[in-house]
């Protein structure tokens, strides 16, 4: 009782009277607030609900209307003829080994640099921190043409090298770093270095085993960036089989809309999407948190 | 992408080092591999966009005459596509701006308490922004479609009525603007989320004793309080609506008729299907002043979610 009364006590005359307000009124509230977000949110995964479901129907059922939710029959066959018509394995493929190589170099170089730009000292450290960061309000757009020029004259055209060159360093991702591990004690560097130690040395032992967490949101957001990558393979390869996942498929659906192959490219889209579903669902806290530092763009 | 917060973060200095005992090279050799890739893939190129710029650039022509600032004068003056394709960028910038912003509002407003199921519905608000969105586009292209789609199908079950949503040219933009928003709301719910953490508490509190109602909290307290966040978002969303492209080139082709051809879809059809690259560059350097413009208005005003 005496609780009771404490919490009473403790409550803001305001929530009190609220409190007070018909119950019926605050069900009816609630409803309305469930009913208007349930809303929203089925409309935001419909086209992925969509595009899964309708994987594994027949073309016919796809375009049927009023359409089915789930398949009359689990047709896995568009999948089978999403990897066999098309080479779909390939392009895969190739945007698994273009972000392998993104990353590995994003990391490096980010790492790296974030140190020197935590914790050492030198004459052009703000001028060129600076100029880094100042690179992120450049559009895309405006160094394609001399991205494309060059990337052609090195006859890099098609090639794994000439597609990740635009990506192979990030801003976003060496401010990551040097934020993280600005974090880290001097102390800790400051007795390595009485050790002996080198600075690349603290470098390889102290500094990178410490930056994990951050390490591992920037090969996150590094990796879903790459594998959405269209604009810069669209401009430098036309090969088919060098295309990346996401370009293949846009060739793709060209031929199979002709072709009225509705479901083999709902299967296909949802080979393109599945990695990345995975990878949100796995990480989905630390993506949500700190989606504003990956410079991820529409 | 936060540009203001990580430039206002960066101009704080680490702590000032007691005693140094490393060669003075050393830190050159850490920024090294960074500094390179920057200069072969920002600055050496952007200095050669604007050399192309002012050049009659066609590929594949031996020669590429100097014409000084012909290639902009001919934009603004001769290029009726290009006028045009300014218009629309604005157009559908600024649908995408307004309705990503008030749908993110409203969304955090909601959210911005504990409730069941609040976890999974975060989740799905959060979903379209993560994915990819070439296969998404797709999808969402089929949905569109006026005769089969599904958005048509359910429309016209209800009103008995369907919309030609990528078939008109009245319809392309606005269609895209929905499909964008779909895309971005996730993320401007969460900076404004973000924003309402820092709405004090006590001044929300006061108005409730002095009996303001909901709206009037809002509209007097929490709105005001949000303005660098509302700043925030319009920045972000017009610099991401501006350098739309992908979804234009799977789902519009920049049609019907030119409907939907924006800036960035001009520049790279000028640029890589006439193959006028000196009209293509002078076009990305108009494209990357508006950008410019508004990464200086980000930094001055507005305020993102901390990195902190």
């Amino acid at each position: 009782m005496s609780t009771t009364l404490a919490k009473v006590a403790a409550t803001p005359v305001v929530a009190r009277a609220h409190r007070a307000r018909s119950k019926v009124w605050r069900r009816i509230g609630m409803g309305v607030f469930y009913i208007a977000l349930t809303a929203v949110a089925i409309f935001c995964i419909t086209p992925m609900v969509w595009m899964l479901l309708g994987s594994f129907k027949y073309d016919s059922e796809i375009l049927a209307y009023p359409p089915t939710f789930l398949p009359k029959y689990w047709l896995y066959q568009n999948y089978v003829r999403a990897t066999t018509l098309i080479p779909m394995g390939r392009w895969f493929l190739n945007s698994v080994i273009l972000a392998a190589i993104t990353e590995l170099s994003v990391l490096t170089t980010a790492s790296l640099a974030g140190y020197a730009f935590a914790h050492l000292e030198f004459r052009l450290k703000r001028v060129l921190f600076l100029s880094i960061l100042g690179t992120m309000m450049i559009p895309f757009f405006t160094i394609m043409i001399p991205l494309f020029l060059m990337v052609s004259r090195l006859k890099l055209l098609n090639t794994y090298l000439g597609m990740v060159l635009p990506g192979l360093v990030s801003a976003y991702g060496i401010f990551l770093m040097r934020q993280f591990m600005s974090t880290i004690p001097t102390e800790l560097l400051e007795a390595a270095r009485i050790d002996g130690s080198s600075e690349f040395r603290i470098w390889a032992e102290i500094i990178i085993p410490n930056s994990r967490p951050a390490l591992g949101t920037l090969a996150l957001f590094t990796f879903l960036g790459s594998w959405d990558s269209f604009t810069w393979p669209l401009v430098i390869v036309n090969q088919r089989p060098m295309k990346p996942i996401a370009l293949g498929l846009v060739e793709f659906t060209g031929q199979l809309a002709f072709e009225t192959k509705y479901g083999t490219l709902l299967a296909a889209s949802s080979i393109a999407v599945v990695p990345v579903l995975i990878v949100f669902i796995l990480a989905q806290e630390q993506i949500i948190e700190s989606f504003h530092l990956s410079g991820l763009k529409g | 992408m936060d540009v203001t917060t990580v430039l206002r973060l960066a101009k704080r200095r680490t702590r000032p080092r007691r005693n140094i005992k490393y060669p003075a090279w050393v830190p050159y050799f850490f920024v090294s591999p960074a500094i390179l890739f920057y200069a072969v893939i920002y600055i050496f190129p952007i200095a050669w966009a604007l050399y192309i710029s002012v050049h009659k650039f066609q590929i594949g022509r031996p020669d590429n005459p100097f014409v000084g600032l012909e290639n902009y004068r001919y934009l603004f003056f001769d290029d009726k596509i290009f006028r045009a394709s300014l218009v629309r960028t604005f157009y559908f910038s600024f649908g995408f701006v307004l309705t990503n912003s008030l749908v993110g509002l409203i969304l955090a407003l909601l959210m911005n308490r504990w409730f069941v199921g609040r976890y999974l519905y975060r989740m799905a608000f959060f979903i379209p922004v993560v994915t990819s969105i070439i296969p998404m586009a797709i999808v969402w292209k089929f949905l569109y479609n006026t005769d089969l789609g599904l958005f048509n199908g359910i429309l016209n079950r209800l009103f008995g009525f369907r919309i030609p949503w990528l078939s008109d040219e009245k319809w392309a933009i606005p269609s895209l603007i929905i499909m964008a928003t779909w895309r971005r709301m996730g993320y401007a719910m969460m900076v404004y989320l973000a924003g309402l953490q820092d709405v004090p508490r006590e001044h929300i509190e006061a108005a409730m004793v002095d009996g303001a109602n909901a709206w009037q909290r809002f509209w007097h307290v929490i709105w005001p309080a949000l303005a660098p966040t509302t700043l925030f978002v319009l920045v972000t969303s017009s610099i991401t609506g501006m350098l739309t492209f992908g979804e234009i080139y799977v789902m519009t082709e920049g049609g019907p008729g030119q409907a939907t051809t924006v800036l960035s879809y001009y520049i790279y059809r000028t640029s890589f299907e006439f193959l006028k690259m000196g009209r293509g560059a002078a076009m990305s350097f108009v494209l990357f002043i508006f950008i410019f413009i508004l990464t200086l208005i980000q930094l001055r005003y507005a305020r993102g979610p901390q990195t902190e």
